[in-house]
């Protein structure tokens, strides 16, 4: 099919990456003639789609593990993925006092150990990538022993901005891109140190079923460009170091 | 069966709180249910509304405005805060207020039918008798009333055991506090455990199933005994 044709390409991506996304999707589709049909959800369920059946093209993963799960069942071939971003996580809440710097992180641990909180959200950590993250920063603190009984839990990461940004937890693990892209939530926070925790690998698969459409294979090659690499380091991300 | 013991705790947390919703909606729906059969009041249709809008609204929409009104800045958490109850958000007690409100309508209702249908009558010819009121209600009405009292109940208990995307939304998925049967559930297919999905989720069918089995059976018996 010749690519002057306006075709759509469904992308399922997962949700912490939803704001940069859709730059992406508005910058592609400004150059481009083919739309965009895209799918945002945890990384578990998309992935479950996806053996299942559902007809993404691409995949935008929270992790590498769903993505190399997928090579193994031979749906992407292993040279049609790659890491697009790495994820930061950034500590939020009504408790972090206003003008504090987000690379103010002395503060990370009087504000976990303050009897103030009463509520600490973080994400899923057996689901939800920057869950697993949130959990290995208290571990490395060496304080989730003492913070167990204050820790709720968000079913993805938006949920638990949504923990937070209703003050019914006073604190929570976030990701660094979802308070870059919401002016709303523009209240302090610390960006977490990244030698915290392993770091949060976010890889993309082009799928196999896809591979010879020819506007999949565009938005493919855009996704790895310079141009998007940008717009993902501008929305808080660091950029990708090879898997 | 693949059952862990986290898998376990949420079991017994289920059943808890649909016990615990039940029977605080069984007291709190008789005097409801009574003023609805009999009001002529203004008001009625207003608060008939109220009631039913569980069964019409997405869970998300009362997960979404429970995390608001009772969250620090809303009206419900200001007032639990003030009296040094904390917020509800994320606790045990938080997820009984809110089912209280989502099974509503599954009590209220058919125990309002069954007001109406028996009417002033048995009440009136009870004071004749002489009981007071009150005394008319429990050892007249309440007895005719039984099959209702039963349906509610098991109605309430069973929609609050099923109850699922309001406690996503504002229970926060904390073990042996809010993590109920059918959020584990979601939690294993989240983490592609599809073998203990399987367990849990078969154990629900079957218990669910049985509940309303026993349920239509009574129902079935009873109705014939009526038209005799």
């Amino acid at each position: 099919m010749p690519f002057t044709y306006a075709d759509t390409i469904h992308v399922a991506v997962a949700s912490n990456f939803t704001a940069a996304f859709e730059q992406l999707k508005t910058q592609f589709e400004s150059e481009s003639e083919h739309k965009l049909i895209t799918s945002y959800g945890s990384t578990g369920k998309l992935y479950a789609q996806i053996v299942h059946g559902a007809p993404f093209q691409i995949f935008l993963a929270a992790d590498t593990q769903s993505i190399e799960k997928l090579i193994e069942q031979k749906r992407v071939r292993p040279a049609n993925h790659f890491v697009y971003a790495e994820g930061q996580l950034a500590l939020w809440g009504r408790l972090i006092p206003a003008g504090t710097e987000e690379n103010n992180t002395n503060l990370i641990r009087p504000l976990l150990t303050g009897t103030s909180l009463k509520k600490l959200a973080l994400a899923n950590p057996k689901t939800a990538p920057y869950g697993f993250a949130a959990q290995s920063v208290l571990q490395h603190l060496e304080l989730l022993p003492e913070l167990n009984h204050k820790l709720v839990y968000g079913e993805n990461i938006t949920q638990t901005l949504q923990f937070v940004s209703t003050g019914n937890a006073q604190l929570g693990f976030v990701a660094l891109s979802q308070l870059i892209a919401k002016p709303t939530e523009q209240s302090p926070y610390i960006a977490v140190p990244i030698e915290f925790y392993p770091p949060i690998r976010q890889a993309a698969a082009l799928l196999d079923s896809a591979q010879d459409y020819a506007a999949a294979v565009s938005f493919w090659r855009f996704l790895q460009s310079d141009q998007a690499q940008q717009i993902i380091l501008e929305n808080g991300y660091t950029v990708a170091t090879s898997s | 069966m693949q059952l862990s013991p986290d898998d376990i705790t949420a079991i017994f947390l289920s059943l808890k709180l649909a016990g615990t919703v039940t029977f605080l909606l069984l007291l709190l729906c008789t005097p409801l249910a009574w003023w609805l059969a009999h009001s002529t009041s203004i008001l009625k249709p207003i608060i008939s509304a109220f009631v039913a809008l569980p069964l019409v609204l997405p869970p998300t929409v009362l997960g979404f405005y429970f995390l608001i009104i009772a969250g620090p800045s809303g009206p419900l958490g200001s007032l639990t805060e003030a009296l040094g109850l904390g917020l509800l958000p994320f606790t045990y007690w938080g997820l009984v207020v809110a089912s209280l409100f989502y099974s509503l309508p599954f009590v209220v209702q058919p125990l309002q039918n069954a007001f109406e249908i028996q009417g002033r009558r048995p009440m009136e010819i009870a004071a004749t008798l002489g009981a007071r009121p009150i005394d008319g209600f429990f050892s007249v009405m309440l007895p005719l009333c039984r099959p209702a009292y039963i349906t509610a109940a098991t109605l309430g208990f069973a929609h609050t055991l099923g109850e699922f995307g309001l406690i996503l939304m504002m229970g926060g998925n904390i073990p042996g506090e809010t993590r109920v049967v059918s959020v584990q559930i979601y939690n294993h297919v989240e983490a592609l455990e599809y073998g203990n999905a399987h367990s849990l989720a078969a154990l629900m069918l079957g218990f669910s199933l049985l509940i309303l089995l026993l349920l239509y059976s009574f129902q079935g018996r009873k109705l014939i005994g009526f038209k005799s």
